[in-house]
């Protein structure tokens, strides 16, 4: 028989990438938890989870310790997670309503159930368009790179006040960019550091089709060839910035440290989860490259200014790496005083991203055939 | 197989799309030879249908219809390409049906003939006036919710206008009710009566007047038929759907397309138009003593005869013409771009399309369609594209006010790699490598059109391989034709909006309204929400804005399964909640009519239709 953990935990956004992560860990930790989860994709609230924890493969005794319900308990800790990480200010109105309208309305919950504890998943960048050293502290930036920092930090301010306000406790998690899982490569879902690698072996295969089944004429005009030996030549220049880092996280090291610090911490605080030793985009291309056998990729300095005659492979990440440049060549550098100490005493270090955790990660997006485990 | 054949049978809505060589395949030889629908595939479906609900008995007409049928698989391509529908398995039953019955019966009886009929045959010939059941079931009803079938006592075909007069004259002499058909393709229920009806298809003339810009038409002539004749010559009409008959479509509502931006709608299509009165009597709407059909009022009113023919305006076409799609998210955006087009004297057609529509014109099956609908609205944000035809000098002017159209080569690559776009991989792609950009504008940049087009691999083949294995070959060479890819032929032929009835029955709302990004978002919303209702499938259709961007043609559609009575029951009640919408709408915007009070004012001037109390 499991031994029942006294604390439970209302949990929002429970199904999402990192939500489904952490209610599996607190699962297995034999906590109660209530999720809140709306019916999507033709699947009712039920499938959804269940879904979810045969994926963890989580046991029967496990999965008992979840209920479905719309409101917390009383007295229950809450744990926010639902968010939109959309980036486009096309969809401000949606992610608005996501990130700030819908964070309001848990807010409310909370105090009318006399919740123990807020638990808000914020991220790293909600710092905003800064440089250098970003503090565990509310900031208060006057720039920011696009709506969903700026959702992010103003729903930060939002919990903040709300629960100094109404006297809740608050913790606030601010991670990086999350990936699959370091050890067996596995991952719920594809975006963010996966996007642009998924683009380009797709590039690659119709590219491969067009030389090999065609006559390679749009190849071509792309400027991609195919060299003695196998190896495909896709010329890419991608745009960096001097000094520019790129801080990925595994999603069990994510899911370790929230969960010791929801275990540890009894105090108000700001947490980010983060990765000390970050790689830049460089590594990144020098992976992708070998992964796929491509050469071509190229990082250049966009200090100088913009790339000149860009071609159509080039034209079309420009868009891309235009969006994601303040995360893949990042100058900002996010402090940990408070959550190195409290993840240290618990033994837990995020691992450096290397080849052959990429190629864990890859091999299993691929065998996924890049569709998402939601 | 007999099961499958009935429900492709009760399937049939209509469309007479195959009284029209528009794959170039020819007609089914029997129709225009004998003129009752009857003889058509339609007519036989119809027929195969009525035999099996016992509706009507074997009769000599059945087993004719039946033996005319050469099995030559013409139909099975037609249809398939609007409808996916396979009448050929019908074409079979219906012999194996009637060689049973003859087999086990005999030769049928002939029908008794009455005082009336043998008058009829006298006007018309023996063989183009019948009042035999199996003719008569063909024109007993349509796909109409709100219309019950009405069978005739007698059907006529007749080939000249002289025959119209006397059969009219023979009609009041014996008291006899009559309604006049073209292809019947309204599918509105206006053509049904319990006494005669008098079917026109066998009068095709069609005389050109180059030097006057003028082309006389016979009401038997469809809007495809003349259309291709005139482009043959260097000329354009402005054309209604491809299988309605010229001068039915003028007499019922007026012509309106995409090119009605510029051409404009009823009378500013003709010239003149001639009658038979229900005399028997002729008259030309340009005699001084005849009705004053440029008039209009809202009100039901009747024709004062029977069209017979009518002189079209024909058009020139600039030989530097083309298409452009601009893509919008928001219909209000959309709206008011055309306007400005219009407003602006740019482009000779315009129409603002929905998302449904397009995808649903382009795939030629419903499983793709969604698919693609999908692809353009949901991934590429391509919610409203508004088509542009125009010279070069208009296309010019499009793009400097709205950089990223799909010019005429990237729609073709799009159209000939559809089954390829609606493989989650390259969407997928668009959308997640697009950045702040929208989807759309990143799909017309040009240094990037050999990735999409390695990627869609467009060609004959792929788009070929969404049809029935064994209709392959024959579509890859129907799309080696470049006017199967170019937005202007499609826009011209109209041969792919019959696409729009292929999954339901489409029962299309037409209002003219002023060209207001708001009034037109609102009456969207308010038709919107009856479809939601009345639990009825609906979609936006199309906008166009006319008289230089001062009105527009608003089309939203609601689609049926016809065979389904609770489904023409909820269609019936939406109707109910739309004229009651309309009603109270146009009350306090009275400049937004709706066509319904149009019926039967099809010769009327624009100017009294949009603009006069």
């Amino acid at each position: 028989m499991p031994i029942e953990n006294s604390r439970s935990f209302f949990i929002t956004g429970g199904t999402g990438f990192l939500g489904s992560y952490l209610v599996a860990a607190l699962c297995r930790k034999n906590y109660q938890i209530t999720l809140s989860v709306r019916p999507k994709n033709g699947y009712d609230a039920e499938t959804r989870v269940r879904r979810a924890a045969e994926w963890f493969g989580l046991t029967e005794d496990e999965i008992s310790n979840i209920s479905i319900g719309d409101h917390c308990h009383q007295g229950q800790e809450i744990i926010h997670c639902a968010s939109d990480t959309d980036f486009a200010e096309r969809n401000r109105r949606e992610i608005e309503a996501s990130n700030l309208q819908y964070l309001e309305e848990v807010l409310k919950m909370a105090k009318s159930k006399s919740a123990s504890r807020f638990h808000y998943l914020g991220t790293a960048y909600s710092a905003g368009a800064v440089e250098g050293d970003c503090p565990e502290e509310l900031t208060y930036p006057e720039k920011f790179t696009n709506v969903y920092e700026e959702t992010k930090n103003r729903a930060e301010r939002k919990a903040y006040d709300f629960c100094k306000n109404n006297g809740i406790k608050l913790s606030i998690y601010r991670p990086s960019i999350v990936y699959g899982e370091s050890g067996t490569g596995r991952s719920r879902k594809f975006n963010a550091l996966y996007y642009p690698v998924k683009a380009i072996s797709f590039i690659k295969e119709i590219m491969l089709k067009d030389i090999l089944e065609k006559v390679g004429k749009r190849a071509e005009a792309l400027g991609v060839k195919l060299k003695e030996g196998g190896k495909l030549v896709m010329p890419i220049r991608l745009k960096s910035i001097s000094g520019g880092k790129l801080n990925l996280i595994p999603v069990d090291f994510f899911t370790k440290a929230m969960t010791a610090i929801i275990e540890k911490n009894t105090e108000d605080g700001i947490f980010h989860i983060v990765n000390s030793g970050a790689g830049d985009l460089n590594e990144l291309i020098e992976y992708t490259s070998e992964y796929f056998g491509i050469e071509g990729l190229k990082v250049v300095n966009g200090d100088e200014g913009e790339i000149k005659d860009k071609n159509g492979l080039e034209q079309l990440f420009e868009s891309y790496v235009k969006m994601y440049l303040p995360y893949i060549a990042d100058r900002r550098v996010f402090l940990t005083d408070r959550t190195a100490p409290l993840l240290e005493s618990e033994n837990i270090y995020c691992p450096k991203m290397n080849y052959d955790i990429f190629k864990r990660c890859m091999d299993y997006a691929v065998a996924s055939g890049w569709k998402d485990h939601m | 197989m007999k099961e499958k054949a009935y429900r492709t049978a009760s399937n049939c809505r209509h469309y007479a799309m195959c009284k029209i060589d528009y794959l170039g395949t020819g007609l089914c030889a029997s129709g225009p030879e004998r003129g009752f629908v009857t003889f058509y595939p339609q007519g036989r479906m119809d027929l195969y249908k009525a035999l099996v609900d016992g509706t009507v008995p074997v009769t000599p007409a059945a087993v004719e219809a039946a033996a005319t049928c050469t099995l030559c698989g013409i139909c099975d391509r037609q249809c398939c390409f609007v409808t996916e529908l396979r009448p050929q398995s019908v074409m079979h039953a219906l012999k194996e049906h009637i060689a049973g019955h003859v087999s086990a019966n005999g030769e049928p009886a002939s029908p008794d003939e009455d005082e009336f009929i043998l008058a009829l045959k006298r006007i018309t010939g023996e063989k183009y006036s019948s009042c035999d059941p199996a003719v008569l079931v063909c024109y007993s009803h349509d796909p109409c919710p709100v219309a019950p079938p009405r069978m005739p006592k007698y059907a006529a075909v007749p080939k000249t206008a002289d025959e119209v007069a006397a059969i009219v004259k023979l009609c009041a002499e014996h008291s006899v009710p009559y309604a006049v058909r073209g292809n019947g393709s309204s599918v509105m229920g206006f053509v049904m009566s319990e006494g005669l009806v008098i079917d026109l298809i066998r009068m095709k003339e069609i005389s050109f007047d180059e030097r006057n810009y003028k082309v006389r038409v016979g009401p038997g002539v469809t809007s495809y038929e003349l259309q291709k004749e005139a482009l043959a010559r260097g000329f354009r009409i402005n054309a209604a759907e491809p299988a309605a008959m010229v001068c039915a479509n003028i007499m019922c509502s007026g012509i309106f397309s995409l090119f009605s931006a510029s051409y404009g709608i009823n009378a500013d299509n003709l010239v003149t138009a001639g009658f038979v009165g229900k005399d028997g009597k002729r008259f030309s709407m340009h005699d001084h003593d005849s009705p004053n059909l440029f008039a209009y009022s809202k009100e039901d009113r009747e024709l004062p005869g029977i069209c017979i023919w009518a002189e079209v305006k024909l058009h020139r076409i600039p030989e530097d013409e083309t298409g452009v799609l601009v893509p919008f998210e928001d219909l209000k955006d959309a709206v008011a771009f055309a306007r400005e087009l219009s407003f602006r004297r740019i482009g000779t057609g315009i129409g603002i399309l929905g998302g449904e529509y397009i995808s649903v014109f382009m795939s030629p099956s419903i499983e793709l369609a969604e698919k693609i609908k999908n692809v353009f609205t949901r991934t590429l944000k391509i919610n409203y594209p508004v088509l542009v035809i125009g010279d070069k000098y208009d296309i010019e002017a499009v793009r400097s006010i709205k950089p990223g159209v799909i010019d005429n080569d990237l729609f073709r690559t799009l159209f000939l790699g559809l089954p390829s776009l609606a493989k989650p991989e390259w969407p997928d792609l668009i959308a997640q490598m697009c950045g702040d950009k929208k989807p759309y504008e990143f799909l017309s940049e040009q240094s990037i059109r050999p990735l999409i087009e390695a990627a869609l691999d467009p060609s004959p083949e792929n788009i070929a391989s969404a049809f029935p294995e064994d209709l392959r070959g024959f579509f890859g060479q129907v799309y080696e034709e470049p006017a199967m890819t170019d937005l202007v032929k499609l826009n011209e032929l109209r041969i792919l909006s019959s696409r729009m009835g292929r999954e339901k029955h489409v029962l299309a709302i037409i209002v003219y309204t002023p060209a207001d990004p708001e009034i037109i978002a609102i009456l969207n919303e308010g038709f919107d929400a009856i479809g939601l209702k009345n639990n009825i499938r609906h979609d936006y259709g199309f906008v166009t804005p006319l008289d230089f961007g001062k009105r527009a043609v608003f089309e939203y559609d609601y689609y049926l399964d016809h065979t389904d009575p609770a489904e023409r029951g909820k269609a019936g009640a939406a109707l109910g909640d739309i004229a009651a919408f309309i009603g109270r709408f146009s009350s306090e915007h009275p400049d937004v009519k709706w066509i319904r009070y149009t019926l039967y004012q099809g010769f009327a001037r624009k100017e009294h239709i949009l603009y006069a109390d």
